[in-house]
């Protein structure tokens, strides 16, 4: 089989990382405030804040845990600087333990510890200096294309993303498959409807069954809320654009996983013990699904969009595709790839071949459109309330 | 009178599936009557009013509770009596979950 190399930093044996980002990571929302004013003095680091990290239960804490810890251990970032206040759920001692270390710094910062504000901007400052350090010493070396995770999206599809930019996704799916890398195809959602063509290509019957009933999970939490899917999945847009029921929906959106067969299904944000193709448990919202996939370990994602997005990520880059020509004229800074010209004739293979050599040249240092923009939404999926 | 000569139906829509009961306009798919395939002298399909790019229409009759195939697969049920040739859309489909 014919490998291919790209340039990454070392995390570990097996991992590489394709950024170098340094991270000031808030690990409860009352932390938030001082994150965004310590990412603010230093701009070379990205602040990540969020709702979370308190007050949350069971299932919940543990899914929030593994989102906040699985984001900082991506292998995109190279530094961590923990933030916490001091009696959260999500403290920095807890997360800390959670990241592998290898190829990468963690400190921490308390606020309650260190008091007031000044001395807190001090410590943040005098820590960001060592990580920088260590990162800038760090140097991209060589590594296979099978150690890479992408994640697959699409948000605000229309009825040319199933015709013309997921099977443009699907056939680079299938090409890093082939290569031994692991792909993540995510949105449980938007597989209803859509359970019959991906059945046949899970082998694992275990896999099959809970896919199957995370499904109907989806189907009846619609149904509990008071309604069903109609109305919110397809959304206003989607349906405006043309699609009109979530079956229609799904079936154009499972295509970006190619013909692949499916050999895992991977709880929200986390790491796919399996290469090859697998299936994450993320919502249709698409800030969540992006954030799960990457605190899942996925180095780049690979996204469609018929009606437009900005959605980006604070540490993958995100390969942002058009379906039609016409969004891409009207948002063209915000998009990297235009699959719409399919509708005009070119063929789906040849869009795959353009993105595959775009993905390549992310890996090695082109920035895409979301980070161009600063485009780095982070969202937590959540299961239950808060107390 | 001029007449306009008479056009392929897929050089404006695209058929995802022989299973399919509706096609997807690719671009805005102005009225008239279309042939499906090659070969016939004889209008295939006619379509009473334009369908924008990105939406569907029938490819045949339609009965009331009737399935509605794209992609080889049911994307839902129609929801009225649907004539060859008429946009399917959230006004008279609805989704079977």
């Amino acid at each position: 089989m014919s490998t291919i190399k790209l340039k990454g930093y070392r995390r570990s044996n097996s991992l590489f990382g394709i950024r170098n980002h340094v991270v000031v990571m808030s690990t409860v929302s009352c932390a938030n405030s001082v994150v965004e004013q310590i990412g603010k003095v230093d701009a070379d680091s990205i602040a990540i804040t969020h709702q979370h990290g308190c007050t949350h239960m069971g299932a919940d804490t543990e899914q929030v845990l593994r989102t906040l810890s699985g984001t900082c251990d991506n292998a995109n970032v190279g530094g961590i600087l923990l933030v916490g206040l001091g009696c959260e759920t999500a403290n920095v001692d807890e997360i800390a333990s959670r990241i592998d270390h290898s190829g990468k710094m963690v400190e921490t910062l308390v606020i309650q510890e260190i008091g007031d504000l000044r001395r807190i901007m001090d410590v943040a400052h005098e820590s960001l200096r060592r990580i920088k350090q260590f990162v800038s010493k760090q140097r991209r070396s060589d590594f296979d294309i099978s150690s890479l995770t992408v994640g697959l999206e699409c948000g605000g599809s229309d009825p040319f993303s199933g015709i013309t930019a997921n099977p443009a996704v699907g056939f680079v799916s299938d090409r890093l498959v082939e290569l031994g890398a692991t792909v993540i195809l995510s949105e449980i959602p938007e597989m209803i409807g859509a359970e019959a063509p991906m059945e046949s290509r899970i082998p694992d019957n275990a896999v099959k069954q809970k896919l199957l009933a995370r499904i109907r999970d989806y189907v009846q939490m619609a149904k509990d809320a008071g309604g069903d899917l109609r109305g919110c999945n397809p959304a206003p847009g989607n349906i405006k654009a043309g699609l009109s029921t979530i079956e229609e929906k799904s079936l154009g959106c499972i295509i970006k996983g190619g013909h692949s067969d499916i050999n895992e299904f991977v709880e929200y944000a986390g790491r796919p013990k399996c290469e090859g193709l697998v299936v994450m448990d993320t919502p249709g919202n698409d800030p969540e699904s992006v954030t799960g996939m990457v605190a899942g370990g996925a180095n780049l994602v690979l996204f469609t969009t018929g009606v437009g997005t900005p959605v980006g990520n604070p540490v993958a880059p995100v390969v942002k595709i058009s379906s039609n020509t016409r969004m891409y004229q009207h948002m063209s800074d915000f998009i990297d790839i235009d699959a719409g010209k399919i509708i005009a004739g070119a063929r789906i293979e040849t869009v795959a071949d353009e993105m595959f050599e775009f993905l390549l040249d992310v890996c090695n240092g082109t920035r895409t459109a979301t980070e161009v923009n600063n485009c780095r939404e982070f969202a937590v999926n959540r299961i239950g309330p808060a107390l | 009178m001029v007449t306009r000569p008479r056009q392929n139906l897929e050089d404006y829509a695209v058929i995802l599936s022989d299973k399919d009961n509706v096609a997807t306009a690719l671009v805005d798919l102005p009225a008239g009557d279309y042939m499906l395939g090659s070969g016939s002298d004889q209008p295939a399909i006619t379509v009473p009013e334009d369908i924008k790019g990105g939406f569907k229409l029938a490819l045949s009759d339609i009965d009331k509770g009737g399935p509605i195939y794209k992609y080889g697969y049911l994307i839902g049920l129609a929801t009225e009596d649907i004539a060859k040739g008429n946009c399917v859309h959230v006004h008279n489909l609805i989704s079977s979950v």
